[in-house]
């Protein structure tokens, strides 16, 4: 089934907000996994190249020109991308203060 | 009788922990207030119809986006670089196991070895100054250990061992009581942190780790061994019970019922006699069947075991 | 603003025929109206029932706290009070209460004739209303749980708590939280698919957005209690482990699933909330709200981070710094959100001297409080700060300034500015001072000494406390100040006595506020349906009530001589077609009675009557779903030139879109069951087996190619029906129910060497085995009743929606068990 215009602006407008989710599941996801098995050392790695890419996409977003007309739900997916990017670097930021698994 | 005085506020700290979270607590309130004041303001001013030219998105992006945002940043970076919880390197100079029961405290002192030394219950001695681990574990449910004048709390979880270090910054008595809701009388499970200088915990310590002598006061220690060795033990004796706390050296404690009751012989009948009235659903059941004298007897003998 | 799509007078039989339609049955018979203005009202006017019950909870435990060493109440009673206090709050009062605000208001805030599901708010409510009055009766005969409104393992377990207390929890909010999801469903097809013609997504009022984000986090969170409940009810019935430490299971897999759903509920409670706020403000400083588009951005920011916070009501678990530190840093973020909002609200405030009504004074007693409670939320996100808080009177303090702050004032000033719309007076401003100075008041000096109580040592959930520790006179304070607040609520309850008149003439737009639902209505909503140019449309047009009254606008009559409803495209509001709806019936009523009937005898260990009631319902919902989808009839003109279809099938109808909600509430439940899995792998490994001791591959191969043959027949189905080929229909429909049961059992047999008692890891297998055993039995309903449609001539290359529902929901099934055999077959293999 095709995704109807509705879908694909759901989608669209949606965009940041789960790059957020995917982002914030990975890092807490594969650090507690990692801390339980005794791999500390690859929890910096991972947080890193996950933080990297999120950013990425939500840098993506922000500067992709949607060919949606609409005006209201284009903004709306920006400001999803940029509230998402701010709580992804939040998020990351631990990760220069805390050692991984103490 | 009564209990002594003891501390049980995060706001009076006397931990290494305690102080650097109180430190942390002021800085933020300090902050919450200036902010709470600066939003009230701002509300004032709206309802006095005064600044008009406030009423612009610029002011919902400055302060609802840029403003928290920065300062959040710096929150964050401020409470996870300050040292509050000591870290578990290093070996400590004490180490207990604290394990917890629906609803009283079995503490277990470790030798170097990590191997028993001796149980007591509801009640932890350590030396002042002195870096202590607490290895907590639990018997049943959850509870959660949490001595607010020395350090903030940790939960004992079925399964798991948590462990925490704990400095008394100086010589007191501290109460602590349970923070993790365990059911039943969950509102009566504390415990006492008696920080000593070093000579008196050394001398407390070699005697709790003495057994008592078999005998003493004959007829309190004959009903003691009739009805009370089934759940408790007293080291010497016969008296092999583990499913209460150890009771070997009972009267040099603080308390009894788990925190709850100063040690004196009053207390102690009363709750010997009628335990649930003063503590419902806990799991010793009341010896109200004892004729006075019997309870009389058993009251004497644990006042012997010191 | 464009020409009026029925300028000509409309004859005066139209208006009589409308309200003979939607007039509400008599006698009896009023119990199966389904009017969202009638099931709107009754639903929240329950759940504020259930706010005063709980509140009398909360008053007998300050009189107990009152003072140290009070043996006025027992533990076993006080843990009651506390369990029940919370869980009647959270449950059957907050969110009950705002979504009954949604099927209230938003029918009349969209411009819409009703929901598209309005019998299945019908539904929700009576299945709630007979359930949580049982549920709440539950303390009068001290079977009322005791295991706090979160009921953490092993504490709830049958060991350490071996009553019906604990079932009665539940097996009670269980259907509680169904009854919220029928809500959500509801509330999110309805704000797409039934607005106003014009009213794009970015003219939609600010509490439609809010609505339609507190669905969509019932939707995604809401599942992950049920799996909970559900895992703890098989723990505590058939001791299958997933909450036993000494089996491989791990008390805190339930924490995580509860607080996964525990710390979004407190912003689907507050964001509803918000929503009244946002359409408050603007009303009575005559402006429209600044920043709409930065509201909106906040509101659905806080939908996705809320999921991220659920970490810090565990920060005391011992968890690793780091893994603590990220959901310290998502719970300060979340806190933007609301900061924008807080903005917006002052920003608009302060654009005119705002008129100080009751209202208004209850938005500013909200800000106050709600301010105050998200700074000390900054504190408690703060892991140190933390430490020392958790479980103590400062997070009751915290706790109670978010919610009675952020959802409680907002709800009261939601009350008076709705009642005129409603009733016949609006309530006194005079005494509506005096409720709000009380509450204010009162409030403050019980809950703002409880975050120094708290900090000075004093857990929470304790039945008494120790004298001499500096909480003596903090407690007694908190108690005086918890009678204030409630004699302002009961001096609210008077004044609503006195006053609220809902039937006849309504007091109308008291406050001159410029959004929908103060157009003119009745029990049909409005009279014709308005276009929509902006966000408050009766500011920019002073004619649009009175054009509205004399149906000059969209669908002034009832053209197919029955209920309905006009369904609108979900970005624009183009108008679509017609939703036909059947007349009031029994179904949902009785349906919704034996739901609440079945799992209230199911927590009394009542096996056999559970089950009977269980039937019933489900007959009745078969019967329900029987009347809908009806023979289509011709287009038909609404006006403006535009005539709309009166029959919709496939992703237009709205029927669709409620299967596709459905199915991400299914989706949602599974990923909390997978979560569940690869937990407990994680932190119980020794309980996987080797590779060779897994079934063999044979089993997973023919199960899978089993139900992708039911998915393959479905689609020849579909093909059979379109080429009008009914024996191939029937045919192709009967060989999909038994393939997908035959692929489903060749699974459950696969495991029949495991017993689900084993260990932590063999209860997950079976678990999974029970999902697709689910799935397969609801697939099975429904495939059957299409057999049956089919067969009496009712399913046809037209009218085909419950051919299409069915068909949406095996094909999610098929996929959800092909994950499933992957998880459970391939999982110990690769990582083992």
């Amino acid at each position: 089934m095709r995704p109807g215009p509705f879908a694909t602006t759901v989608l669209r407008v949606t965009s940041g907000g789960f790059v957020w989710v995917l982002h914030f599941a990975t890092i807490y996801g594969f650090t507690a996994l990692a801390c339980a098995r005794g791999a500390a050392g690859v929890v910096p790695w991972l947080v890193t190249i996950a933080t990297l890419a999120a950013a990425g996409a939500c840098a993506a977003i922000l500067f992709a020109a949607w060919k949606d007309a609409r005006a209201f739900e284009r903004w709306l997916s920006k400001g999803l991308a940029a509230a998402a990017l701010l709580a992804i670097l939040l998020e990351s930021m631990p990760l220069l203060l805390v050692p991984p698994c103490a | 009788m009564s209990l002594p005085p003891a501390q049980q506020s995060a706001l009076a700290p006397h931990g290494t922990e305690a102080a650097a979270i109180h430190d942390l607590t002021l800085v933020m309130t300090a902050g919450a207030v200036v902010v709470m004041v600066v939003v009230m303001v701002l509300v004032v001013m709206a309802l006095r119809g005064s600044r008009p030219g406030l009423a612009r998105t610029s002011l919902v992006v400055a302060g609802g986006v840029v403003f928290p945002a920065v300062v959040l940043a710096a929150l964050l970076v401020y409470t996870q670089v300050k040292e509050t919880r000591a870290a578990l390197g290093g070996k400590p100079d004490v180490t207990i196991e604290l394990v917890g029961h629906q609803w009283w405290w079995q503490v277990r002192y470790l030798d170097g070895e990590d191997a028993l030394d001796f149980t007591t219950a509801n009640e932890i001695r350590i030396p002042a100054r002195a870096s202590v681990e607490v290895r907590l574990k639990s018997a049943d449910v959850l509870h959660s250990f949490w001595v607010p004048a020395l350090a903030g709390k940790l939960d004992l979880i079925p399964g798991r061992e948590n462990r925490l270090r704990i400095t008394a910054q100086k010589a007191g008595t501290y109460r602590g009581q349970c923070a993790e809701y365990c059911g039943g009388p969950h509102a009566q499970m504390a415990l006492f942190v008696v920080a000593q200088e070093a000579d008196d915990f050394k001398a407390w310590r070699a005697a709790q780790r003495q057994p008592q002598q078999a005998g003493g006061q004959v007829r309190g220690a004959a009903l003691f061994l009739e009805h009370c060795a089934g759940c408790h033990t007293v080291r010497g004796t016969r008296a092999a019970g583990t499913r209460g706390p150890d009771l070997t050296h009972v009267a040099s404690r603080i308390s009894i019922g788990a925190g709850i009751l100063p040690n004196d012989a009053a207390s102690i009948a009363r709750w010997v006699g009628a335990s649930q009235h003063i503590k419902p659903g806990n799991l010793m059941p009341d010896f109200g069947m004892l004729d006075p004298a019997s309870l009389q007897a058993v009251v004497e003998y644990m006042g012997t075991l010191r | 603003m464009s020409a009026l799509p029925n300028p000509a007078p409309r004859p005066p039989e139209e208006l009589k025929q409308l309200e003979r339609i939607w007039a509400f049955p008599r006698g009896w018979r009023i119990l199966t109206e389904y009017n969202n203005t009638f099931i709107g009202a009754l639903y929240v006017a329950t759940a504020f029932v259930f706010f005063l019950l709980a509140g009398v909870l909360a008053l007998i435990m300050r009189t107990q706290l009152a003072v140290p060493e009070n043996d006025l109440i027992k533990p076993e009673l006080y843990n009651q009070l506390f369990t029940m206090h919370g869980t009647v709050m959270m449950f059957l009062f907050a969110v009950p209460a705002v979504e009954a605000m949604g099927v209230l208001m938003l029918p009349n805030m969209l411009g819409a004739r009703d929901l598209p599901f309005p019998r299945l708010s019908a539904y929700a409510y009576w299945a709630y209303l007979v359930g949580g009055l049982v549920f709440f009766c539950s303390i009068f005969v001290g079977l009322a749980p005791t295991g706090g409104w979160f009921m953490n393992p092993p504490l709830t377990s049958a060991r350490y708590s071996p009553g019906v207390n604990e079932d009665m929890w539940l097996l009670g909010i269980g259907f509680i939280e169904i009854s919220a999801i029928a809500g959500a469903v509801e509330i999110i097809v309805g704000v797409l698919r039934t607005r106003a013609p014009g009213m794009t997504l970015g003219r939609m009022p600010v509490f439609a957005w809010a609505m339609l984000t507190f669905a969509a986090m019932v939707v995604f969170a809401f599942p992950a209690v049920i799996l909970a409940t559900t895992l703890l009810e098989l723990e505590r019935a058939f001791t299958w482990p997933f909450f036993d430490a000494t089996r491989g299971g791990d008390p805190l897999l339930w924490q995580h699933l509860f607080w996964f759903f525990g710390h979004p509920e407190v912003y689907i409670i507050f964001l509803p909330a918000a929503g009244m706020v946002s359409m408050i403000v603007p009303t009575m400083v005559r402006t429209p709200l600044v920043g709409y588009r930065l509201v909106v951005l906040a509101l659905v920011a806080t939908g996705f981070l809320s999921f991220g916070l659920w970490v810090h009501h565990m920060f005391t678990t011992g968890i690793p710094r780091l893994s603590l530190a990220f959901f310290a840093a998502a719970s300060m973020a979340v806190s933007v959100p609301a900061g924008i909002q807080v903005f917006a609200w002052i920003a608009t405030l302060s654009a005119r001297k705002p008129r100080l009504t009751t209202p208004t004074l209850f938005v500013l007693g909200f800000l106050f409080i709600f301010v105050l409670g998200g700074l000390t939320g900054v504190m408690l996100a703060a892991v140190p700060f933390d430490f020392q808080a958790h479980d103590t009177y400062f997070v009751v303090a915290h706790l109670h300034y978010v919610l009675v702050g952020g959802m409680v004032f907002p709800l009261f000033g939601a009350l008076y500015y709705w009642i005129p719309a409603l009733s016949r007076n609006a309530l006194s401003e005079r005494v509506g001072r005096w409720v709000f100075g009380l509450m204010f008041v009162g409030f403050n000096v019980a809950f703002f000494p409880m975050h120094i109580t708290g900090l000075a040592g004093m857990p929470r959930r304790v039945h008494t406390y120790a004298a001499g520790y500096g909480w003596d006179m903090l407690n007694m304070v908190s108690t005086v100040g918890a009678f204030v607040f409630a004699a302002g609520v009961a001096l609210f309850v008077v004044d609503f006595a006195r006053r609220f008149r809902p039937a006849g003439e309504k007091a109308g737009n008291v406050w001159g506020a410029g959004t929908l639902e103060w157009l003119p209505s009745g029990h049909y909503s409005n009279r014709s349906i308005p276009i929509v140019g902006s966000h408050q449309p009766l500011w920019d047009d002073p004619e649009l009530a009175r054009n509205v009254e004399e149906g000059h606008y969209y669908l002034p009559g009832a053209p197919t001589g029955g209920r309905e409803a006009l369904v609108t495209a979900p970005l624009d509001g183009k108008p679509q077609y017609i939703l036909r709806m059947p007349p009031p019936d029994w179904t949902p009523f009785v349906a919704a009675v034996f739901t609440a009937a079945f799992f209230l005898l199911l927590t009394g260990k009542f096996v056999v009557p559970a089950v009977a009631c269980g039937v019933v319902a489900i007959g009745a919902m078969l019967a329900w779903a029987w009347a809908l989808d009806p023979a289509p009839v011709a287009p038909v003109d609404i006006g403006g030139g535009i005539t709309v279809p009166t029959y919709m099938s496939g992703p237009q109808s709205t029927s669709w879109w409620a299967v596709v909600v459905l199915t991400m509430v299914a989706a949602s439940m599974y990923g909390a069951a997978v979560f569940s899995y690869l937990y407990l792998w994680t932190v119980a490994p020794r309980t996987w087996p080797d590779a060779a001791l897994l079934p063999s591959v044979g089993y997973p191969v023919a199960a899978a190619t089993l139900v992708v043959l039911a998915s393959v027949a479905f689609s020849a189905a579909g093909r059979a029906l379109e080429a009008g080929r009914r024996g191939w229909l029937l045919a192709a429909l009967a060989s999909a129910v038994v393939l997908l049961v035959a692929g489903v059992g060749v699974e459950v047999a696969a495991h029949h060497a495991l017993s689900p008692r084993a260990s932590g890891y063999a209860a997950m297998v079976h678990l999974f085995a029970a999902i697709a055993g689910f799935f397969a039995a609801v697939c099975a309903l429904l495939t059957l009743f299409c057999i049956v449609r089919a067969a009496s001539g009712q399913v046809d290359a037209v009218r085909r929606v419950s051919f299409d529902n069915a068909r949406l929901f095996v094909h999610y099934t098929v996929a959800q068990t092909l994950l499933g055999l992957l998880l459970v077959h391939g999982f110990p293999r690769m990582a083992g």
